[in-house]
């Protein structure tokens, strides 16, 4: 299967997910996300800071600079109260949809 | 939200910092993907590239972060400082082009103003849409002012419409301070008006109503700011001072700040107000206007209704119980017109010229402004074609399309707000310099007022977008290979931009020659009638205004004896000023007159010849009748044609003469000699009238009027010393050593012949035709000086857009160059294309030319439609201006190294 691109608005969704699932910087995000999707939801990963970043001006994600082992400084993004709220809506949306493609798509 | 906000400012605040992480983040991003990458066995310069090339490149991650991050204000405040940069780089450009936005957009402004000071201000005063002016429906249908005994009535039954009603009427009067005189224009009004009208004085008061009564002694008077500046100079102490008006002492009680003139026409401002009934206490009398303010809520429609009813029924009562109603007699309604609407409150009927005057002002400016606004373009599409290559490389690199355009346009319009500012400026000058040139009598205080400044404002910034779109679309759609190639002006894409370059040269051209030639036309009238011959002397010659102040019998005394009385006075006080000044020694002429060849004011009389008369002939002529003293015509240059002049034998008690000028005795007796024929003045239509009949003694030359769509006017002249009673009368004089001395003394004669004697105005014969010519002078002068600023602006233009031209077919010159092209084949080529489009330009602007003297002529002045010397006169010079713009860059390409050119592309 090819690999599907991703909207906008979906990336979003999915960085929350993965960060409900724990703190982490940007590169961590993304190969986490081609891990758990087994490689096939992939971004171009050039879209994913700037996501990231309006993320946090949105409020859903809290970030800070940090150094990681070997003395790196690498910015750090965790889930904040609204994100939380924010990746269930969005998630709960997502259900609906597809349920509603899925049975479309299945009527004879 | 706040923590959006909290996020902003922070982050300008730490910005290097900012960036500085963000760059940090991104390199971890960077080093990670690496390390994953040469874990998968790739080695290290191919882990990194594809690393890289995953991320989607540094600096395009970069950029969006960077774009995410941004605020609105901090991309256009970048924008700001780049285009700030970029038009410093370029001076020559950014100095024309500002200088250009701000000839016209001050022009436009100061004529703006102008016009709105004039016509169209509202009201300064509270609420001024509460104020409306009351009429009376006279028997011929026409509105006219209403009487005092109305006022009165209105004032007191009309509570339920009017919150006040107040009346008042313009008048001039001899205002006299500190030993000078002058005729001044301004309003008689009741006590209650400065209430009523709604405005307060900014220094002292307005009037008590006890002022209204007669018997009050202290007499007050409210002067305008106008006249405290020009007169007082601003005096702090003014309150309390004396002052005169005609004969009586008032003080000043009241300053009244700069934007009240009264509620006159616009082109005579109140410059001071009395109260009727401290001027003449019989003034319940006479006749006046009505101003009412509406109660609040009150609707015009409501007032109406109101009035009508009611005054209706207060005629019908008056003519009960005067006893005057006959069968034809009908109530006069009265009209209760808002007072915006009423431009001159005591001629409500007069159709007042300003909206065709105003229209042709405003298309005028018009056209310098959209001239300046193609010029604009042209100089921006130039730049932006030239600026091609860097548009495409900036596209190339990432840089979204709409935030090309919006660097494009903040130029632009940082060009026209500095265009702007100095425009405000320019405007500012040309409003001091009406003002420096107008007649006293015209001229009006032009504020600046928020309006104008918003009116400025949005013309900048729509200029500014309007002329930047055009040439940012094109930039972009510039295809990036071509751009960065390099262009010559023949295939598709030059045949595309030589169409736009012509599309806005053409209509400059066009639209200046139409200004000139419009602007030719009418200086070359003006010239003609400043330079007639009047058939008397204008220059050097001074009319001082005298009169004496009657303390005789008053001027209702009306039986004979009392008439006579005052008669004899005036003739004594004639005889005395005029022996007076006939020894002032520094005169090298000097005579009195009772009518100026100039003043329009007086109404001709009819004359018939006696042979006419006794032949029962009805036939009669018109002419003006003006009183004379000896030595009129050498004073006023005139040659006598044949007979004599008047002298010391014509006497009240001699035969009645008279001379008359050349055309009327022609006309009377077209035989042959005037002399010794009779004539007299009749009353057309009036039966068993007495006839005097007088002699004509001499013949003299014609009197042209200065405006010769008056006609001629032929003139019959009296002697002073036959006059039963002089009055009005004007001291001619004139002197080869100039007018001071001469003035003084004739001053001291003056005063000297009589103790209530008084010169009532200064003038000089060039001031009062100055003064009839004003309009046209005026005219003459914007047209002038738009047609002038039309052609710098389309040679600037021109010059801008022939030199990016050069720039454009920089690789076609060049190769042109070397094979074997030389300077002179050059400067031709692009001559060629000036040429071209002056050519192309000057056909459709002399049609438009034709119809543009068509419309001026209505508002202005009649002008010769076909005025062949300007015709031939402006194209050609207009051309040759344009040659002579298009020579420089000319040569600049003649005088390129052709294989620096060529190396170069």
């Amino acid at each position: 299967m090819s690999k599907t691109d991703l909207l906008q608005g979906t990336l979003d969704v999915l960085i929350l997910k993965i960060l409900a699932l724990g703190p982490n910087h940007g590169w961590g995000i993304s190969s986490r996300l081609r891990q758990i999707s087994r490689d096939q939801l992939s971004t171009s990963q050039g879209s994913l800071y700037p996501a990231l970043h309006r993320l946090e001006l949105r409020g859903d994600v809290r970030s800070g600079m940090t150094t990681s082992k070997n003395n790196r400084r690498a910015r750090v993004y965790t889930l904040t109260p609204a994100g939380h709220r924010r990746l269930g809506a969005e998630t709960d949306n997502f259900e609906q949809f597809a349920a509603s493609m899925r049975r479309v798509l299945r009527a004879t | 939200m706040l923590q959006r906000i909290i996020a902003y400012i922070g982050g300008l605040i730490r910005r290097r910092t900012v960036e500085a992480e963000a760059d940090d983040e991104l390199r971890f991003h960077v080093e990670m993907e690496t390390e994953a990458n040469r874990a998968r066995g790739l080695s290290m310069e191919e882990a990194r590239r594809v690393a890289l090339r995953d991320l989607g490149g540094l600096t395009q991650t970069r950029e969006a972060v960077r774009q995410v991050r941004t605020l609105w204000t901090d991309a256009a405040w970048q924008d700001l400082r780049s285009s700030l940069r970029m038009l410093r780089r370029s001076p020559a450009f950014s100095v024309v082009a500002v200088l250009v936005l701000a000839l016209g957009i001050g022009v436009n402004t100061a004529l703006f103003g102008i016009v709105n000071a004039v016509f169209f201000r509202p009201l300064p005063v509270h609420a001024p849409e509460e104020l409306v002016y009351l009429y009376q429906i006279q028997a011929n249908g026409r509105p006219f002012v209403t009487s005092f005994r109305d006022v009165e009535f209105f004032d007191g039954h009309y509570e339920k419409a009017f919150s006040g009603v107040t009346a008042h009427w313009g008048g001039s009067v001899i205002f006299s301070a500190d030993g000078e005189s002058d005729r001044t224009w301004g309003e008689f009004v009741t006590a209650s008006y400065f209430d009523v009208v709604g405005v307060k004085p900014i220094l002292g008061r307005t009037f008590r109503p006890e002022e209204d009564d007669v018997a009050t002694t202290g007499l007050a008077v409210v002067i305008s700011h106008d006249l405290w500046t020009r007169r007082f100079k601003n005096d702090p102490a003014i309150l309390g001072k004396e002052v005169r008006l005609d004969d009586k002492v008032f003080a000043v009680v009241g300053v009244m700040g700069p934007q009240f003139v009264g509620l006159s026409d616009p082109f005579r401002p109140s410059r001071f107000w009395v109260v009727w009934a401290q001027r003449d206490p019989e003034y319940r009398y006479f006749g006046t206007g009505v101003i009412g303010r509406l109660r609040p809520g009150v609707s015009l429609d409501h007032a109406r209704a109101v009035v009508a009813v009611q005054s209706a029924q207060q005629q019908r009562y008056w003519a009960e119980r005067w006893h005057y109603a006959d069968q034809d007699w009908k109530p006069r309604p009265y009209v209760v017109l808002p007072a915006s609407d009423i431009r001159m409150p005591f001629e409500p009927d007069a159709s007042v010229v300003p909206a065709r005057l105003v229209s042709a002002v405003t298309i005028v400016v018009a056209i310098v402004l959209l001239i300046a606004a193609a010029n604009i373009a042209g100089i921006l599409a130039g730049r932006g074609v030239a600026r091609t290559n860097e548009v495409a490389v900036r596209l190339a690199l990432g840089a979204g399309a709409s935030r090309v355009i919006r660097q494009l346009l903040t130029e632009s319009v940082v060009l026209s707000v500095a265009g702007g500012l100095i425009g405000l400026f320019v405007a500012w000058i040309v409003v001091a310099l009406y003002q420096a040139y107008t007649p006293s009598r015209f001229v009006v205080d032009v504020p600046f007022d928020v309006r104008i400044v918003l009116f400025t404002a949005a013309v900048c910034v729509g200029a500014g977008l309007l002329v930047g779109l055009a040439p940012a679309l094109q930039a972009l759609k510039v295809n990036v290979t071509t751009a960065l190639g390099g262009g010559s002006d023949t295939g598709a894409t030059g045949r595309v931009r030589r169409r736009l370059r012509h599309g806005i040269l053409i209509p400059q051209v066009a639209l200046s020659m139409v200004l000139l030639v419009v602007a030719g036309v009418h200086v070359r009238a003006l010239m003609h009638i400043e330079s007639a011959d009047l058939g008397y002397r204008v220059k050097d010659l001074v009319v001082l205004n005298v009169g004496h102040w009657d303390p005789g019998p008053s001027l209702k005394e009306n039986n004979q004896a009392a008439r006579n009385e005052r008669a004899a006075r005036a003739r004594t006080f004639y005889r005395a000023v005029f022996d007076r000044i006939r020894k002032v020694p520094g005169a090298d002429g000097v005579a009195i007159t009772s009518s100026l060849p100039l003043s329009s004011s007086s109404s001709p009389n009819t004359f018939i010849s006696q042979d006419a008369f006794l032949a029962g002939s009805t036939d009669a002529s018109t002419a003006w009748e003006a009183a004379i003293s000896t030595g009129y015509f050498q004073t006023m240059g005139m040659s006598p044609k044949r007979g004599r002049d008047f002298d010391d034998r014509d006497v009240l008690t001699s035969p009645r003469v008279a001379i008359i000028s050349e055309a009327f005795a022609k006309r009377l007796w077209p035989a042959g000699n005037a002399i010794g024929k009779l004539l007299a003045s009749v009353a057309p239509g009036k039966t068993n009238q007495k006839i005097e009949w007088r002699e004509v003694v001499g013949v003299v030359n014609e009197t042209n009027p200065i405006l010769h769509d008056v006609g001629d006017r032929p003139v019959v002249y009296t002697p002073l010393g036959q006059s039963w009673e002089p009055y009005g009368l004007n001291i001619v004089a004139w002197s080869r050593s100039g007018h001071a001395t001469l003035i003084r003394q004739l001053q001291d004669a003056v005063a000297g012949a009589d103790s209530f004697a008084e010169v009532r105005s200064v003038r000089s014969m060039t001031q009062i035709a100055g003064e009839f010519l004003y309009p046209r002078r005026t005219a003459a002068s914007l047209l002038v000086a738009c047609g002038l600023v039309g052609l710098l602006l389309a040679s600037i233009g021109l010059y801008g857009v022939i030199s990016y031209s050069v720039v454009q077919r920089l690789r076609e010159i060049g190769i042109r160059s070397t094979l074997g092209a030389d300077r002179r084949n050059i400067i031709a080529l692009v001559l060629r294309e000036a040429a071209t489009v002056a050519a192309m330009g000057a056909v459709p602007g002399v049609g438009l030319s034709l119809v543009a003297l068509r419309l001026t002529s209505n508002v202005i002045g009649p002008v010769p439609t076909f005025d062949v010397v300007t015709f031939l006169a402006v194209p050609p010079l207009t051309m040759a201006v344009i040659l002579l713009a298009s020579y420089i860059p000319a040569r600049r390409a003649a005088r390129m190294d052709p294989m620096a050119v060529l190396r170069g592309l």
